[in-house]
């Protein structure tokens, strides 16, 4: 970041995926005063460093949870759930946000296990999850571990619907195959969604790359066309007219939704839930 | 709860044993830590994925893969170790190193960076005694690795190829002037390490996805496994790496599940201050 904001003389960066790297890098474009967009980090600390010059593009994990508790409380009529996420800033921020949400929804959190990125071996949480009966269990994680996850509640018997975030990507199902069968995701970005844009984003996407993506690709996508569109409305590639007009952005209209950013430079989506069925993603009635 | 945890804990007390094993096996014969030995590992399992993906049966790339991995080992130590002459304990390390970043390196110009599904070795249905559940898995690992530290320890104890690795480890000079070829039972030494390791690689393939990141955690595992039993002793990697990972599940299960890698590595080095040798290890004097 710092070659790209200080010596290549970017005017507007696209940063890290990660967001314990995203936490570190913006420390450098807050001194640059360069504009960074996020289009796939999720942690709610983010754009609580009151680093105005930070816009996150990607959906936040309050959306996430949002969309979770709803679908939860209200199609699954849940109240008990256990959390299993990564230990990390990514798992640590959703878990919060499930603590901070759970009172709103009269969700009982019945227990919490971490788990680090790279660990293979679940036995010690889903035999205790197992045990306690919630009525689902959260998943804050990706699909290396989450796969793994999957096959092992399997080997040991522990039928317990699977929700939550993190792990929307075409390796789900290619490494999980039918362990994944029936575990449900809140995401943005979904290529069940009948809307037409999204539907030829899909198409066209296929057919360049002849591969699958996740929902970072499109976020990727609106990311670039929200900086096209504030480069056009400032009439400027100065660092500063782009921060500005970024904040100015009015119902900027993407793949992934209506956007528009909020005073902690939050862009508001709406998310779907969607769940795996014979390999495919579907919408959740 | 707690014999569940403690059955839990033997599956991956299972993979840390065999780490263990194999990196006392070199250690025993030449004196010597490889920390190649996991990026060893996940070249085996790739050798045998790849042998699977090309139409033979899953069992015919199980007997090949080893026999694969035991020729790159006899190719390290005849065309890299060899030449640093045995001669510095430093030197020999950082070849070690070096060799697991071009392996890995290696791996991914090959086979890619993303992770491979392998076919599962054992049933899916867990066993039931009473109230616990077990998987077959852990109970075939659990064997296998008995089986291999058993055969290991014939090996160095009771043929006579074995006490001479042993002999050469111990002192080199004496040994060649007791006329033994060190040279030739250093080779046999890697060959034999690098075809175990390819017998860890297989048994981990299901559990933890091929990938060129597949041993790369484990492998400190392995070693504090390796400590923890006593460095150098067959028996004691064994021994320490079923106890790490019983550690591990037993902590993870009554403190917290994101703290078990500290809690083992705390325990480890409780261990180390009042058995300095490791559990099973042995203090021996070097004479003069």
């Amino acid at each position: 970041m710092e070659k790209l904001c200080n010596q290549d003389n970017a005017n507007v960066v696209i940063s890290s995926t990660a967001s314990s790297c995203c936490l570190a890098d913006m420390e450098v474009t807050r001194a640059a005063r360069c504009p960074e967009l996020a289009p796939a980090s999720t942690a709610a600390s983010l754009t609580e460093q009151g680093n105005e010059y930070f816009f996150r593009t990607a959906v936040t994990d309050s959306s996430n949870v949002v969309c979770l508790y709803d679908y939860f409380t209200g199609a699954m009529n849940g109240s008990r759930i256990a959390v299993l996420y990564e230990s990390n800033d990514f798992g640590n921020g959703g878990y919060q946000l499930l603590q901070d949400y759970a009172g709103q929804y009269n969700v009982e959190i019945i227990d919490a296990q971490a788990y680090n990125v790279g660990d293979v071996d679940f036995s010690v949480q889903l035999t205790q999850f197992k045990e306690e009966a919630p009525d689902a269990i959260f998943v804050w994680g990706h699909y290396e571990e989450v796969t793994i996850m999957c096959k092992q509640m399997a080997q040991y018997e522990v039928e317990i619907p699977v929700m939550g975030t993190g792990y929307n990507s075409p390796y789900l199902t290619e490494m999980g195959g039918e362990f994944v069968e029936g575990i449900m995701l809140s995401t943005c970005y979904t290529t069940a969604d009948p809307d037409e844009k999204v539907q030829a984003f899909d198409a066209k996407y296929t057919e360049l790359y002849k591969a699958s993506y996740d929902q970072n690709a499109p976020q990727a996508y609106d990311t670039v066309y929200m900086i096209a569109d504030a480069v056009t409305r400032a009439q400027s590639i100065d660092r500063e007219a782009i921060q500005k007009a970024l904040t100015e952005m009015k119902d900027f209209d993407g793949l992934t939704g209506v956007m528009n950013f909020d005073n902690t430079n939050n862009v508001s989506k709406t998310c779907k839930m969607i769940k795996i069925e014979n390999g495919q993603q579907v919408l959740c009635d | 709860m707690f014999i569940q945890q403690l059955l839990n804990g033997l599956t991956m007390g299972s993979i840390y044993a065999l780490l263990a094993v194999g990196v006392s096996m070199i250690y025993k014969a030449m004196g010597m830590m490889n920390f190649a030995h996991g990026d060893t590992i996940m070249l085996s399992a790739f050798f045998c994925l790849t042998i699977y993906s090309a139409g033979l049966p899953l069992w015919a790339a199980i007997l090949i893969a080893p026999f694969i991995s035991a020729a790159l080992g006899l190719c390290l130590e005849r065309f890299v170790y060899r030449k640093l002459e045995y001669g510095s304990f430093s030197n020999l390390l950082i070849a070690t190193v070096g060799v697991s970043f071009i392996m890995k390196n290696s791996a991914v110009g090959i086979w890619g960076a993303q992770k491979h599904n392998f076919p599962a070795l054992f049933s899916m249905k867990p066993i039931h005694i009473g109230s616990f559940t077990i998987l077959p898995q852990c109970i075939g690992m659990l064997a296998i690795a008995a089986f291999f530290v058993g055969v290991l320890q014939l090996f160095f104890y009771k043929t006579k190829i074995g006490k001479c690795m042993r002999a050469a480890a111990s002192n080199a000079e004496g040994a060649t002037m007791m006329g033994i070829n060190v040279s030739f039972t250093r080779f046999l030494t890697f060959g034999i390490s690098a075809a175990f390791a390819a017998v860890a690689g297989i048994l981990m393939s299901p559990i933890f996805y091929v990938s060129t990141t597949m041993a790369t955690n484990v492998a400190t595992k392995g070693f504090a496994a390796a400590i923890l039993g006593g460095f150098g002793s067959i028996t004691g990697g064994f021994v320490g790496g079923l106890i790490l990972g019983i550690i591990e599940a037993i902590g993870g299960a009554y403190i917290a599940t994101a703290y078990k890698d500290v809690i083992s590595f705390v325990v480890l080095i409780l261990v180390l201050y009042f058995c300095p040798n490791g559990l099973l290890g042995k203090k021996t004097e070097q004479k003069m």
